[in-house]
């Protein structure tokens, strides 16, 4: 059923791929460490492609809240990693 | 029977509406080649010139737009070993960067509906970044795809 759906995307679900780009920038942002990079644009597309599944134009529910999701995370584990930083500079570390 | 407003308005109407469509990839180019020109005139290879990365600060690991700004500054002044050196698949990348924003930039101009990117190309990108950050993190590898570690 999945495979059947998948191939024809397009024609009934126009707007599907929305969610998979913030899916893919959502993992960016945390597995490949791109963080604000990529986090923002995450959840910006993420919620254009909720607002597509709202609108019957995408069928992809979960993708989309995943790529906001993972968006916020990498955010927060940005700023903690900057605060990380930050106090280790000042505790003057090994290789601050 | 109401007037149906495209047909009614004509081709003036075409016009404005280009216009309005052109405005968006015109200020994305014009936000993306002002950053360039920053990058180009204030050297990203200065250590610390455009601030320190988290992931290379407490890891040592690179991650796949490591070197970036450097590639994007060698770019900027030809200097195609140098942008290859610094980041290999943001120097193939660059070029289909520019590529996409023109045609996003002909279908406006045309009044063409522009196509968002696909969603295979989102999971082509996704893999390529994800091989790309395993393979230049690779010790055997790092030499050739991340010179500077």
């Amino acid at each position: 059923m999945t495979e059947l759906a998948m191939a024809a995307p397009s024609a009934a679900h126009p707007k599907n791929s929305l969610g998979v780009w913030s899916f893919v920038l959502g993992i960016a942002s945390v597995v490949l460490a791109l963080g604000i990079v990529t986090s923002i644009p995450a959840i910006i597309v993420g919620n254009q492609g909720r607002r597509a599944v709202r609108a019957g134009e995408a069928n992809n529910e979960a993708m989309a809240p995943t790529g906001v999701v993972l968006g916020w995370i990498s955010l927060a584990i940005l700023v903690a990693v900057i605060v990380l930083v930050i106090v280790r500079f000042l505790a003057g570390g090994p290789d601050s | 029977m109401g007037p149906i407003p495209e047909a009614a308005a004509g081709p003036d109407a075409v016009r404005p509406a280009a216009r309005s469509a052109l405005r968006a990839p015109l200020l994305a180019g014009a936000a993306v080649g002002a950053a360039t020109v920053l990058v180009a005139v204030r050297d990203p290879h200065t250590r610390g010139s455009y601030g320190f990365c988290p992931l290379l600060e407490l890891t040592g690991l690179a991650c796949p737009l490591c070197g970036g700004l450097r590639a994007t500054h060698d770019l900027a002044h030809l200097d195609l070993a140098g942008a290859w050196s610094a980041n290999a698949l943001w120097t193939v990348t660059a070029p289909v960067v520019v590529v996409l924003w023109l045609t996003w930039l002909v279908a406006a101009a045309r009044g063409k509906p522009v196509k968002g990117l696909s969603s295979t190309a989102g999971w082509v990108t996704l893999g390529v970044a994800l091989a790309f950050f395993v393979a230049r993190n690779l010790p055997g590898l790092q030499p050739y795809l991340t010179p500077w570690l």
